[in-house]
């Protein structure tokens, strides 16, 4: 019987007479194995994804904010309420006060339009009232050129985005006093224009109110700055004037020759 | 053997995540298997559930499976334990499942079953299952592992965590008794 210490005896006929009653697992069973066998491989990739995926992100956003606030102190935080005060935007003492200053002018323009819009329409029915009244044309041409308009809430808002941050930080020009109906005020204002005329014609003469000014009105100061002597200064002017009307000076010159 | 054992391949092949391995192994093992955990248990509700407990086992540890003993080796040791964990789950291990030896070989001797309790079971078949079921459930595992499972006495003693001498012994006891119970039918 014994063929050796490992095979003692032969297996074959004893297999025979068990496989005769042998059976076999049901194929739900096989079926249910190999599922499992199936399943056991697939959630290998899902186990390891989902750490590597959650680690990449976290890691994608400590890069970012290392990138973000890596060189230099972390700014910060500004709230709404915040922006309410000035102080809010002031810049740390590393960055320029005249880009600063810059800005703080940007962040007031919605503020300045308002009040532009206001001292528009107060304007314009000041003047059609002053229209209206006798011998007030000369002076509406006086006013329309170097009025309030000149160095009112439009300009200065569009001065106030380039301007440095000392101008841009001072107030904005008064505005222009509303116009009575009564022809004392019409001349007061007439007055007034023919003194802020007469005060822009010197240093403070103003880049904005010379680009507005008609070509006849200009020359007309540069006639009076020759007048008091101003020499060199209308010579200033005349050329600013022949930049800006390139035509016009030898039309005028013309024109009082035929005359 | 070992490492050039065509299921041990299989099986690492099935841990780098090849089904198809799997599919390989299971067909070449499930019928042995079933058998060996039917008549292990003697239970047929049961044997599905051992059976399918077993290569769940199977599945979970292929990734620590080395292939320092052949695949069938490992693969009866864990049948024969899911067997062990079912008859303490159900806690009706039979009388005569003794693990002394010497006890073993006293039952071996029972004359309960013998030769006019064979005939009277008709078939050769039959009264050798009839036999295997009254066999205590060491000698019936070594005998199932030796036919069915084709392992050596070396390797059944591997998978019932007894010495070579012990499987040896359990397995001549398990065919005298299987004999007996034959008479004229038993193969030589």
């Amino acid at each position: 019987m014994e063929k050796d210490d490992n095979t003692p005896f032969t297996r074959e006929p004893w297999q025979q007479l068990l496989q005769d009653r042998a059976d076999a697992p049901p194929e739900t069973t096989n079926a249910r194995i190999r599922a499992s066998a199936r399943r056991a491989l697939a959630p290998r990739a899902a186990r390891w994804c989902l750490p590597a995926s959650l680690a990449a992100s976290f890691l994608l956003a400590v890069l970012l904010v290392q990138w973000q606030y890596g060189d230099g102190e972390a700014p910060a935080v500004v709230t709404e309420s915040d922006l309410a005060s000035p102080e809010a935007i002031e810049p740390p003492s590393g960055i320029d006060s005249s880009r600063a200053g810059s800005a703080r002018a940007v962040e007031s323009a919605p503020a300045r339009q308002k009040e532009a819009a206001r001292y528009r329409t107060e304007d314009e029915s000041a003047l059609d009232e002053f229209a209206a009244e006798p011998d007030a044309q000369e002076s509406l041409d006086r006013i329309t050129v170097t009025g309030s308009r000149i160095g009112g809430p439009e300009q200065e808002l569009k001065a106030a985005s380039e301007m440095p941050a000392e101008e841009a930080s001072d107030d904005a020009a008064p505005p222009a006093p509303a116009v009575a109906g009564s022809p004392d005020a019409a001349r007061e204002r007439e007055s007034q224009a023919e003194a802020g005329r007469e005060s822009s014609l010197g240093a403070s003469f103003a880049q904005t109110a010379v680009e507005v000014r008609t070509p006849e009105a200009w020359y007309a100061d540069i006639e009076k700055l020759r007048a008091e002597g101003r020499v060199e200064e209308a010579d200033r002017e005349l050329e600013r004037l022949k930049a800006a009307h390139p035509k016009w000076l030898e039309r005028h010159l013309e024109e009082l020759k035929r005359r | 053997m070992g490492v050039g054992d065509a299921d041990a391949q299989l099986m690492l092949r099935y841990a780098a995540g090849d089904v198809r391995a799997f599919d390989e192994l299971y067909a070449a093992h499930r019928g042995g298997l079933w058998r060996f955990i039917r008549r292990s248990v003697r239970d047929a509700s049961a044997t599905d559930d051992v059976f399918q407990e077993c290569w769940s086992r199977v599945i979970a540890n292929r990734e620590r499976y080395r292939p320092e003993a052949r695949f069938a080796t490992w693969l009866y040791r864990i049948a024969h334990n899911c067997c062990m964990d079912h008859w303490r789950r159900s806690g009706r291990r039979d009388r005569r499942e003794l693990v002394d030896d010497d006890a073993i070989a006293a039952a071996a001797d029972d004359a309960s079953a013998g030769p006019v309790e064979a005939l009277l079971e008709g078939e050769a078949s039959e009264r050798l299952a009839a036999a295997l079921g009254r066999l205590p459930a060491e000698q019936r595992a070594a005998f199932l592992l030796y036919v069915e499972g084709g392992l050596t006495v070396a390797e059944i003693g591997e998978a019932t965590g007894v010495n070579p001498e012990t499987a040896k012994s359990r397995l001549r006891y398990a065919v005298a008794r299987l004999k007996q119970s034959l008479g004229d039918d038993a193969p030589d």
